[in-house]
């Protein structure tokens, strides 16, 4: 019907969408205040120098173990010491201490140095 | 008399429930004590070094445990021999135990006695060792492992890693390897003989026991190269 | 706003802070959220409903307060008129009634088989009673009395506030000796070994407040930070509250006193010397030779050395063995069980004739301890106390 020519020039296809794309988000794109405690424990190897040092010295004494007195006590040595350290790595970490200087830190203590200082936002 | 009354009725109103273990209340679920009490220190020796040194009076306020059944001050006892007995009881039968090691530590200075006697020079005769109980020290310090073997998961194959040991497990090992060889015999043999025997021989470096540590010794060696699959 | 309060008190737990900004700040917000609520526009119709409201249930408030305050008085002058009639009836001067002689009473008047002491009948002055309840924070106008009302917790939070204060004093007080050259005493240095922080719920009843785990971690890392300083012996007292002893009036050193008996012999019996299921009474009798009966028989009465060992342990260990003779009757349980027994019954008695830093030395070496460890019960469903039955997946 002429009465109502607008009805022809009314928009009746799909919404085309406009450049550039709102793009919506549920969570806000920030970084979390914290690390994931997924990530697993960090092996720790320790005193394979002084171990094959021994066995060679065993080996040569035919695994008499008098005559590498020397070799089996650094190697008993470096263990006992590291255990001490570990020891004294875990009570730090349950009471949330840091020492300065750290090379290597576990998810738990991240997360604490990551509360005192956290992410600008 | 009204107030006890009321306040028995009441009482069980207040009265509190268990709470839960957090963090900060330590306690202690196997033990009859609580956590902070201390270990005994029941040897007259170490209280004199403890008095001479002055940390004696950290002790003073701190509640200590009862001293346990087998525990003395007397110059007889030996710990690491009553922890010897220990790992030679079987079903709790310790006045048996004991009963062997008594036997063992005869048998140990009867064949010491032999040797001795049959000895001609006296370079010879002070080699040997007559007191039983340093033969045993010397025995379990020659059984001591310094590795101990465990196995990795790797790709899906069960590897043994060489991995250091505490001493306390060497001592446990080393022990218990020793009634192990005292137990395999010829049946005509008994458990206090030889066992004597086993003591004597790994004190001179000799025997089951050291051949066994030394093996292994040479499986440890043998593996090394997976020392680098350890978790710690 | 307590939020925010909340977050500014942040920094209070942490340590190391300037002089008493934060608790300025603290102190100038609340003062401003007083002022806040103290002028009450009078005008609008919303206004004043909001305000009867707020008076009806402060008015409910302070009466509840009040009650409570008369009820503990009328349950007290209760405990009190009850104490002296109990004390009547046992014949005792109701002067001197002391509550350890009140449960003694009550356990003699009322016997009770139930396994829990907390359920047996009990006759205790009402504030131990019933739980505490604090007296009314705020006045009729809703200013409160505190000034960390608005915390949630006041007690609580003085409590950290005070420790902060305490440090900061400290530092100061270090800083004024360092330019000073001057050393900390070594020998008034604080002595924490013989006493441990107050449990959680301990702190509760303190406190009269509720305090989550987080916030007694952080109380405690407050207080030990507190103690860690050099010149924490000047807080001694207020650090001492809030610590428990480990040991409690040492009983060890409570010595019986030696009767004397038909020969002219000073003895000590110790009744009731347990140990698993042997029960035994063991005398002592001063100037002895070394004597040992048990039972009517020589110390041959146990076959085993380790029982004999065990007798001789605590006459060995104060030099004792050839000064006193020894009589001990002992039923039940096993050798071990006997021996045990007997022993802490020697050693109990033993302190009677001994100098007091031998008590000591006897303490240390765990003579003095009774061992309570008993064989424990086997459980349904289980083959013992511990090991279960095979486990089958189906």
């Amino acid at each position: 019907m002429r009465l109502f020519p607008p009805l022809a020039f009314i928009k009746r296809s799909r919404a085309v969408p406009q450049e550039p794309v709102p793009y919506k988000y549920s969570v806000p794109l920030k970084l979390k205040q914290g690390v994931s405690n997924k990530g697993g424990k960090i092996s720790e190897v320790c005193c394979i120098h002084e171990m094959s040092v021994m066995f060679s010295c065993l080996k040569d004494n035919e695994f008499q173990q008098q005559l590498c007195h020397k070799e089996v006590e650094s190697f008993q040595k470096c263990y006992t010491s590291f255990l001490t350290d570990k020891n004294q790595r875990s009570e730090r970490e349950m009471k949330g201490l840091l020492t300065p200087g750290e090379k290597r830190m576990t998810s738990k203590q991240l997360n604490v140095l990551l509360k005192k200082y956290p992410n600008l936002e | 008399m009204c107030a006890t009354k009321v306040l028995f009725s009441r009482c069980f109103a207040v009265s509190k429930l268990n709470t839960p273990i957090l963090s900060y209340i330590q306690q202690n679920s196997m033990s009859v004590y609580p956590n902070y009490y201390i270990e005994p220190i029941y040897r007259k020796e170490t209280q004199q070094e403890l008095v001479k040194t002055g940390e004696i009076s950290k002790y003073s306020h701190i509640p200590t445990k009862a001293t346990l059944n087998g525990q003395t001050c007397s110059d007889s006892y030996d710990p690491v021999i009553a922890l010897f007995t220990n790992y030679v009881m079987r079903q709790g039968l310790k006045a048996l135990a004991r009963e062997q090691m008594d036997k063992c530590f005869e048998n140990i200075k009867r064949l010491q006695l032999e040797k001795y006697h049959k000895c001609t020079t006296e370079e010879e005769k002070l080699k040997i060792e007559l007191d039983p109980k340093k033969v045993f020290h010397e025995a379990i310090n020659n059984s001591k492992p310094l590795l101990q073997l465990t196995g990795v998961k790797r790709g899906g194959v069960r590897y043994q890693v060489p991995m250091p040991i505490t001493d306390r497990r060497s001592e446990f090992i080393a022990m218990n390897w020793l009634v192990d060889a005292g137990k395999e015999k010829d049946r005509k043999v008994r458990f206090a003989m030889q066992l004597a025997r086993e003591l004597v021989d790994a004190s001179n470096n000799t025997g089951k026991v050291v051949k066994r540590k030394q093996d292994l010794h040479r499986q440890c060696e043998a593996n090394k190269a997976f020392a680098h699959y350890r978790w710690s | 706003m307590i939020r925010k309060i909340n977050l500014l008190l942040e920094p209070l737990k942490y340590l190391k802070i300037q002089q008493n900004f934060e608790a300025r700040l603290i102190s100038t917000t609340v003062n401003l959220f007083n002022e806040s609520t103290a002028e009450r526009p009078a005008t609008s119709v919303a206004n004043i409903k909001s305000k009867n409201t707020l008076n009806k249930a402060m008015k409910s408030y302070l009466e509840r307060a009040q009650q409570h305050d008369e009820f503990m008085k009328t349950e007290k002058h209760q405990f009190e008129i009850g104490k002296r009639h109990l004390a009547n009836m046992m014949g005792e001067n109701p002067e001197t009634f002391t509550q350890d002689d009140i449960d003694n009473a009550i356990e003699y008047l009322f016997p009770s088989g139930l396994y829990d002491k907390r359920a047996r009948p009990l006759m205790k002055p009402p504030e131990e009673v019933f739980p505490q309840r604090k007296a009314a924070e705020f006045d009729e106008t809703g200013r409160p009395y505190h000034f960390l009302f608005y915390t949630g917790r006041p007690n609580l939070y003085q409590v950290l506030h005070d420790t902060v204060e305490k440090i900061n004093e400290l530092n100061n007080f270090e800083d004024t000796m360092i330019r000073k050259n001057l050393q900390p005493d070594p020998n008034l240095a604080l002595e924490l070994s013989g006493s441990q922080w107050l449990d959680k719920n301990t702190l509760e009843q303190k406190l009269v407040e509720p305090v989550s785990d987080g916030e007694y971690s952080n109380f405690l890392k407050a207080m030990d930070r507190l103690c860690s300083l050099p010149y924490s012996h000047k807080a001694k007292d207020f650090i001492m509250e809030y610590r428990k002893p480990l040991m409690s009036n040492s009983e060890a050193f409570d010595v019986i006193k030696p009767q004397i008996g038909p020969d002219g012999r000073q003895f000590v019996t110790t009744y009731e010397c347990r140990r698993k299921r042997a029960i035994g009474n063991v005398t002592i009798r001063f100037p002895g030779t070394g004597k040992i009966s048990i039972n009517g028989q020589d110390i041959n009465y146990f076959k085993g050395i380790q029982q004999r060992e065990q007798l001789l342990f605590p006459l060995i260990f104060t030099n004792m063995q050839r000064k006193v003779d020894i009589e001990a009757e002992v039923q039940d349980g096993g050798e071990s069980g006997q021996a045990g027994a007997i022993r802490y019954g020697i050693a109990w008695g033993l302190r009677s004739f001994i100098d007091q830093e031998y008590i000591e030395n006897m303490r240390l070496a765990g003579l003095l301890t009774p061992d309570f460890r008993i064989r424990e019960r086997k459980k349904p469903g289980q083959k013992g106390a511990r090991k279960k039955f095979t486990w089958k997946k189906r």
